[in-house]
């Protein structure tokens, strides 16, 4: 079942993945290297956060680390997650079958500016 | 406050998210709200959450997990297994549910009750006692009679007719050689008519009438008013002896002043 949610990858869970490959990050941090990396364009709300690491947690292409950082409560502990091997094999095979759009784009002269 | 709305709001989402993920989600809040100060980043955070909730809630709900049941308990020596519902419904929720729906139906009533083009909230009343309270205490149509025979004395020239026809509209009415002709009593109303056996006009009258019979008798009628649909309400004063009614009687209706 989650494969076949996850195919095609959605893009929530695919930014989620990209943030993912850096560094292990906690649900707020996740939400803003997504935000960083799309200039902004996306901003992940609770929902759709969460409802997208399940989905990837079922897959797993991630994994949860215990975070706890020394706190007892249970909810002032942060949940970190990270990038499993599947996780990183998918994640690049989207990007290099986005990279190969990119050059298609590129020979075909739609991009414009800096980015050409 | 950002934090408690949507910890209201995060009581939409199932059971399982909001136990896995809940406290996650309300400290994503908090978070952002922390950083995004002011009235358009606040703005921004709220149009970003209820975006997010419309997008995520049904699918969500859509998603929600299912446990695989494995029958280990034996009942009366067969395999049985306990179905464990996991908690009953929000009575706040409920509770806000049904509020919701009465503001939403009352909401409806004053739009189609103060919309102008709509012939009338409520139909005719049921009751005949309502039909009676309904009507007019003063007529809307009043009429004159056709060629009204007077002496001298402005009565009626007795003799001359025992009957006399006036007409408003398309009622007819006529009234006794001893009385005056009736003023300004009749009240028709929209299309309603007084099924007469064997007549094809109606008439409609507000007040006491005689309905007088070819033989001359008479019977007191106190007739409040004829509703739609052949409806009407009638009030027997005091029923002549011998009187009967028949579909062969051509008959009028006549008010007494």
């Amino acid at each position: 079942m989650p494969k076949r949610k996850l195919d095609p990858l959605p893009s929530a869970a695919f930014n989620i993945l990209l943030a993912l490959a850096g560094e292990d990050l906690h649900g707020y941090a996740i939400m803003r290297q997504v935000e960083r990396q799309t200039c902004g364009r996306v901003r992940l709300g609770p929902g759709t956060l969460y409802g997208s690491l399940r989905t990837l947690l079922e897959a797993s292409l991630i994994e949860e680390l215990d975070g706890s950082s020394g706190l007892e409560d249970s909810s002032e502990r942060r949940r970190y997650y990270r990038l499993t091997s599947a996780g990183l094999k998918l994640v690049r095979s989207e990007v290099e079958g986005l990279a190969q759009t990119l050059r298609v784009a590129r020979a075909k002269r739609i991009l414009r500016g800096a980015d050409v | 406050m950002s934090e408690k709305l949507y910890e209201f709001l995060l009581k939409l989402y199932p059971e399982h998210f909001r136990r896995t993920y809940g406290d996650e989600a309300l400290r994503l809040v908090r978070d952002r709200a922390r950083s995004e100060k002011g009235f358009l980043s606040g703005l921004r955070l709220w149009l970003d959450l209820l975006l997010d909730l419309a997008k995520s809630l049904p699918r969500e709900y859509s998603s929600a997990p299912t446990t695989p049941i494995v029958a280990t308990q034996l009942l009366n020596g067969e395999r049985s297994f306990q179905l464990l519902a996991e908690r009953s419904l929000n009575p706040i929720l409920l509770c806000l549910g049904g509020t919701l729906s009465a503001v939403l139906f009352w909401v409806c009533v004053f739009v189609v009750a103060h919309s102008g083009g709509f012939p009338a909230l409520f139909p005719a009343p049921l009751s005949l006692q309502g039909l009676a309270q309904s009507t007019p205490a003063q007529p809307r149509y009043p009429y004159e009679e056709e060629s009204p025979i007077r002496n001298s004395a402005g009565n009626l020239a007795a003799g001359d007719s025992s009957e006399h026809s006036v007409s408003a509209g398309a009622y007819s009415f006529c009234t006794t050689a001893q009385r005056d002709i009736p003023s300004n009593s009749v009240q028709p109303l929209f299309a309603f008519h007084f099924a007469r056996p064997g007549a094809s006009g109606a008439a409609l009258i507000d007040g006491k009438v005689v309905k007088i019979f070819k033989n001359e008798q008479r019977l007191s009628i106190r007739a409040h008013v004829f509703a739609g649909d052949h409806q009407f309400v009638l009030h027997l004063d005091r029923p002549a002896e011998n009187t009967f009614m028949s579909s062969n009687d051509d008959f009028e209706y006549c008010r007494p002043k």
